[in-house]
């Protein structure tokens, strides 16, 4: 069995904004001081969720969204269903328009899937690696570290195989084995297959689009006035430095506006398909293309669909949502050291962004005003929540691999390797 | 390679004054007078202290900005608006992101610190008459001056007892050549107005057409009181958990956590015993992590100084990882006060003599430079892999401090916190050209 890592984004028109700022603020502390007799939604209440964000995205002339940013484990309408369940999720919602409630759930499952807008591309650092899962390890891997502490001088006379039998003795049993059946991560190779053999067939034609992609790069590249050159170091707005105190995890929630036309909403989709497919392909050693401190990341198009706006003067937006570790310098830093040609590719689409040569270079490495544009374009989170607050990616990953060769017949090596990771 | 316009930068950028043993720092809250304040300035700016970089024993000076202070010397708003903001928020307030409480403070926390003058003496009654001059001049431009921060006479060693200052960035265009195995990083992460490590030339103020910050950098002054008996009985009473002998033990503990031994000698390079003659030597810098000790068995992934210069273990090839690395390098400057104590005297338990560390560190960005250090390298407990484990020397205290080991990890007991701030501030160090635009009297308007 696999449990899936899987994403849901929901953004729905705001109707009661005061009420539900109100509300967003009373669950990240904790309760509702006001109304104490209705029930607050806690993020805990729902099982089996790793991160979960709700920010409003303010616009004068798009009007005030609500997005809901869930990563969750398993299968979508048993996920639902648990959403439903959880206390107080009414209170929240009910501000949005057009809201059922959830005492009507089939009426409150169309409202959910008629919001919801698919990632363009979502990464997980430790895909498949379900939540409970986590949770359970990092308690393992405690307990194991606890016994070594205490017991460190007998355990050193023995042999590894025999340390690892008297530690699995110590740990706690219902810790000891997995909440979830085992099952590593498969290469998905009949996916790839079909893209790469879907590529030949279409080849001919491939080049052709190729042909006029790059020609109206090279146009679209050569008038893009770029970013300001920036005038003072990077600024940041209070209210976002006043949440980023947090030393172990960190959030990012950034809006922008794609450049308008075809050309561009053609290629951001583009890319973000490739780096879709990259992300749940290739990255899921817990690193995106270098960047080894992002839980959970996924990008989304929320489109413009107001009637009777011409196509160029349409507002498309590109909504990134970060789960990360430690802080956004250093996060940002990541970026520009080792992903900034990926990054580049999906950004410099969009407005503001610090001009850009071939679609990847330039860019993201211009330090300050890439760090700038992030900073001018990033909105404050109202409510964020993490499962496993105190775990960097590396620490769940650790702790998961110490737990799952717990039971295991590990060589030498293996076991050099397993007794210098407790 | 740029070579920087040494003339118009103050010397403390490329001279540490090691032979000027007595150092002391004045901090002053300027009057309101901006002429008066200028005029203090201008008197400052021809004293061969500040300009004269080549005589030796004669007293140096080095002088440095709060934004408060550029604002009590009649800059305009809207040069102020464009420092960094760190500097214009003050260290104070950068609190969440360096881990200090200034509500505890004692230097900076009563008063606004303007200025600050770094002065340098070959010996203490020539520092008494610098320091006595000064005060004078300041008192006499309006300026309220506060408490001396004298240092002790420089020492190679700091208080906890370890040589201080074994690895510095090289800095082209400003030191004449590397030591041995010292990593070159671009001119521009310590001095504004050249290309830095982006091969950028980063936001520099402006004062209309003159660029203020050019040559110049920002200096991070912070006093940090050392509680060096409390760090080595805890490593003593933790040695003798394990079974070690008292003192030795002790050392070796020392060594592990630090991730240098007493004499500077790498801990990756000599796990087993300090080695003077390594630390005097041209290899005292030449090693990787990656390359000598992924496992962190001899320096432990935790210790301060594989925290402060990951050098190649931040990223998965050494390559990267120094070029990361090298995007926050910061220049030291630091000074100790108070009387030293020894290591044996520390492990039977310390005396009661306040004593610390004058930390000073230029840098073209403090956000990216020292902040990111503290906060990100030093401050971060899950720093390289570690699992709750901040800088057990610059951290907040009160974590575990892991020691790798085969077959399995030695972990100490909670490390005290062993280093407090008790206060300090960020100041603008402007270029000998600046200093002469900021001493300038307006014109006069016309009505």
């Amino acid at each position: 069995m696999w449990t899936a890592t899987r994403e849901l984004s929901v953004f729905a028109p705001i109707v009661k904004e005061r009420e539900l700022r109100k509300r967003l603020a009373a669950i990240e502390l904790g309760l509702d001081k006001h109304e104490t007799k209705t029930e607050v939604f806690a993020p805990e209440q729902v099982p089996d969720t790793h991160f979960m964000r709700f920010v409003i995205i303010e616009d004068a002339e798009l009007g005030d969204l609500l997005a809901w940013e869930l990563n969750y484990d398993g299968a979508e309408d048993v996920y639902l269903a648990k959403l439903a369940a959880a206390p107080g999720i009414d209170r929240i919602l009910e501000c949005c328009a057009g809201y059922p409630g959830v005492a009507d759930r089939e009426a409150w499952f169309d409202w959910i899937r008629a919001h919801r807008i698919r990632a363009a591309a979502f990464y997980v650092a430790y895909p498949g690696v379900p939540r409970r899962e986590i949770v359970n390890d990092l308690g393992v891997a405690a307990e194991l570290r606890k016994t070594v502490d205490a017991r460190r001088a007998e355990l050193c006379e023995l042999p590894g195989h025999e340390i690892q039998r008297r530690l699995r003795e110590a740990v706690d049993p219902k810790l000891r084995t997995s909440v979830v059946p085992d099952e590593e991560w498969r290469f998905q190779l009949g996916q790839v297959l079909a893209v790469i053999a879907g590529a030949i067939v279409f080849l001919p034609l491939l080049a052709i689009v190729a042909v006029w992609w790059f020609w109206a790069l090279l146009v679209h590249e050569h008038d893009d006035a770029g970013a300001p050159e920036p005038k003072r170091p990077v600024h940041t707005k209070k209210e976002l430095a006043a949440l980023e105190d947090k030393v172990r995890q960190n959030q990012l929630t950034h809006v922008v506006d794609i450049k308008p036309g075809f050309f561009r909403m053609f290629t951001i989709w583009t890319v973000l398909q490739v780096i879709g497919v990259m992300a749940s392909q290739f990255y899921v050693n817990g690193h995106l293309g270098g960047i080894t401190s992002i839980h959970f990341a996924r990008w989304v198009i929320v489109r413009d669909r107001r009637k009777g706006i011409p196509r160029a003067q349409r507002r498309h937006r590109l909504v990134f949502f970060s789960n990360y570790d430690g802080s956004w310098e250093s996060y940002l830093g990541e970026f520009i050291d080792r992903a900034s040609e990926g990054l580049t590719a999906i950004w410099s689409n969009t407005q503001g962004f610090p001009k850009t040569r071939f679609l990847l270079w330039a860019g993201a490495r211009d330090e300050e005003r890439f760090k700038q544009w992030t900073r001018d374009h990033q909105l404050v989170t109202q409510m964020w929540w993490s499962g496993v607050p105190e775990s960097t990616v590396q620490n769940v990953r650790d702790d998961v691999w110490l737990r799952r060769c717990l039971p295991m017949t590990l060589d030498d090596q293996e076991m050099t390797r397993w007794l210098r990771r407790i | 390679m740029v070579a920087a316009d040494l003339k118009n930068v103050q010397g403390l950028v490329y001279n540490g004054y090691k032979k000027l043993p007595f150092a002391a720092f004045l901090f002053a809250t300027l009057g309101d007078d901006a002429a008066l304040s200028r005029a203090w300035l201008r008197a400052l700016w021809v004293a061969p202290a500040l300009r004269d970089h080549l005589t030796r024993n004669e007293p140096k000076l080095a002088v440095a900005f709060a934004a408060s202070g550029l604002r009590a010397l009649g800059v305009p708003e809207g040069v102020i608006e464009d420092l960094p903001q760190e500097l214009k928020d003050g260290m104070a307030k950068r609190d969440k992101v360096l881990g200090d409480t200034p509500s505890e403070w004692t230097l900076g926390r009563h008063h606004r610190l303007d200025v600050v003058l770094l002065i340098y003496a070959a010996s203490e009654t020539k520092r008494a008459e610098v320091l006595a001059d000064h005060r004078a001049r300041l008192v006499a431009a309006g300026a309220q001056v506060h408490g001396d921060e004298l240092a002790c006479e420089f020492a190679e060693r700091e208080h906890f007892g370890f040589a201080d200052g074994m690895s510095q960035p090289f800095v082209p265009g400003v030191h004449d050549q590397p030591r041995a195995h010292e990593h070159p990083i671009a001119l521009g992460e310590i001095l504004l107005g050249y290309e830095n490590e982006y091969a950028k030339l980063p936001a520099s103020p402006r004062w209309g057409e003159f660029d203020l910050g050019a040559n110049g950098t920002y200096l991070v002054f912070r006093k940090l009181a050392q509680n060096v008996g409390a760090l080595w009985t805890h490593l003593a009473q933790q040695a003798e958990k394990l079974g070690l002998e008292r003192e030795a033990g002790a050392i070796w503990l020392g060594a592990k956590i630090m991730g240098r031994w007493p004499s500077g000698a790498p801990v990756a390079l000599a796990p087993h015993q300090d080695d003077p003659k390594l630390a005097a030597s041209n290899h005292a810098n030449n090693f990787g992590y990656i390359a000598h000790d992924p496992d962190g068995l001899h320096c432990p992934i935790a210790s301060h100084v594989r925290r402060a210069n990951p050098r190649d273990a931040r990223a998965e090839d050494a390559e990267t990882s120094l070029k990361v690395v090298n995007r926050h390098r910061i220049l030291r400057r630091g000074r100790s006060y108070g009387r030293p104590i020894s290591i044996q005297q520390a492990i039977a338990g310390g005396d009661a003599t306040p004593r610390g560390l004058y930390f000073i560190g230029l840098n073209a960005s403090i956000a990216r430079g020292f902040e990111f250090i503290q906060q990100t390298w030093l401050g971060n407990p899950g720093f390289l892999g570690l699992a709750g484990e901040a800088d057990p020397i610059a951290g907040p205290g009160g974590c575990p401090f892991t020691i790798p080991a085969d077959p399995l990890h030695i972990r100490l007991e909670p490390i005290p916190r062993v280093v407090t701030t008790l206060g300090g501030g960020y100041f603008f160090l402007p270029s000998l050209a600046a200093i002469a635009r900021l001493a300038t009297e307006p014109p006069p308007r016309n009505p």
